[in-house]
């Protein structure tokens, strides 16, 4: 207990044992502590290859959310809603079944199969077409304010151009780690596509560009599909009829670990211990007046303060 | 805490470049490379104000310039990790 009690002391405490400095202070242990966090994070990496099914985000992103949401930020920026559209859907989730099993996260396959692929072999001939991708979010809420955050994604979401829209939620193993993927795809058909006064265009391949000059405001809410799409590669899935029997919709597997919340967790464990040990350390060393060369305790205190606020800013989830 | 006063004009660029950190992580939320390269610039800035700060007061040893390097690497380290995993 005693040889505890020193040993907790010597590497929190500033005493004679550590020179005066908690030894967490010390370099060589700050060094060793970069180590073990690398370390951690390549057992997090290989750690499914090893067959320890540890990994895995446990989402819950309802398509209908999806486009819910996003119909509600066209709302709100004086856009008509998007139509959902189940053609649309499949396109998304042929695009989320190739990348899970192509193992790629891009727009663009690595064998060069671009996104427009997907609609054309639906059926759906579209005239402008865009695809928003997300991955690891937690909920369909987030995923929309991430897409809103970046001007590109913001532009596919808030187009005067598109009619429809269709959304896959798509669940497997990416290159080793359970993923949830959430396709949405844009998209106006070729016949549509003559009624919208067209006032520019570009020569791109994937998505002709057309500025409608007078986008009209609509105060109905955007209609609910009956229909979207949620498939998960998992073993045994689970569906169930939802009460407006046209939804199927995969019951969520037990809760499984996050790389990201266990990394997060890690990561402000570490900050805030050293953020206390700090604060310890300036109040016993100024009290008694110690002198030593180092650096400056404020300086170190307010770059943890800042890297605390990184960690606690980082959110999981990219987009594409 | 009179050391601290009489440094204040050390401290305040080194808190603005912080703050404008976490302004840029906050406004670039959807560029993780940005984000990966803003984590890197704040702490080279920080060792950089080390070298600077520590060079004035004629203390700068081997030791402190260390001290700040392995702060600096632990933050990045922790920064690209959420990053990488996110």
């Amino acid at each position: 207990m005693y040889a505890a009690v020193e040993t907790l002391a010597h590497y929190f405490y500033p005493r004679y044992s550590n020179n005066h400095k908690a030894k967490l202070l010390h370099s060589s242990t700050l060094f060793f502590l970069i180590l073990v966090l690398v370390a951690y994070q390549f057992l997090l990496q290989f750690s499914p290859s090893w067959g320890l099914r540890i990994l895995g985000y446990a989402s819950s992103i309802p398509p209908e959310q999806v486009i819910s949401l996003t119909n509600q930020k066209r709302q709100s920026s004086g856009l008509q809603p998007l139509e959902f559209n189940t053609t649309l859907s499949q396109a998304a989730e042929a695009k989320g079944r190739d990348m899970l099993a192509k193992g790629y996260w891009a727009h663009v396959a690595p064998d060069g199969t671009e996104p427009w692929k997907f609609f054309v072999d639906v059926g759906y001939k579209y005239k402008y077409a865009g695809e928003n991708l997300a991955r690891d979010f937690s909920n369909p809420a987030s995923a929309v304010e991430a897409w809103m955050a970046s001007p590109s994604h913001r532009e596919n979401m808030l187009s005067p151009k598109y009619k429809d829209i269709g959304v896959a939620v798509v669940e497997g193993n990416l290159a080793g780690v359970d993923t949830t993927i959430v396709v949405q795809l844009f998209g106006t058909r070729q016949a549509e596509a003559s009624q919208v006064t067209v006032a520019k265009a570009s020569t791109e391949t994937e998505a002709q560009v057309a500025i409608s000059p007078t986008p009209q405001v609509t105060p109905t809410p955007s209609k609910l599909p009956e229909f979207f799409v949620q498939v998960s590669p998992q073993p045994t899935p689970v569906f169930e009829q939802t009460s407006s029997g046209g939804v199927a919709q995969e019951q969520k597997p037990s809760l499984l670990i996050s790389p990201f919340d266990t990394t997060r967790g890690v990561s402000l464990a570490t900050v805030i211990l050293l953020l206390l040990v700090f604060v310890v350390d300036a109040i016993v060393v100024s009290r008694r007046k110690i002198p030593r060369i180092g650096g400056r305790t404020f300086a170190h205190l307010a770059f943890l303060g800042m890297l605390l606020a990184l960690v606690l800013i980082a959110k999981a989830g990219k987009i594409l | 805490m009179n050391k601290l006063a009489r440094d204040i004009q050390h401290y305040i660029p080194l808190i603005g470049i912080f703050l404008a950190g976490i302004l840029g992580f906050l406004m670039f939320s959807f560029d993780r490379v940005f984000q990966a390269t803003l984590a890197v610039g704040l702490a080279v800035a920080y060792v950089f104000w080390g070298l600077v700060h520590h060079h004035i007061h004629k203390d700068l040893h081997i030791s402190v310039i260390l001290e700040y390097i392995v702060i600096a690497v632990l933050g990045v380290v922790i920064v690209f990790s959420l990053l990488f995993r996110a």
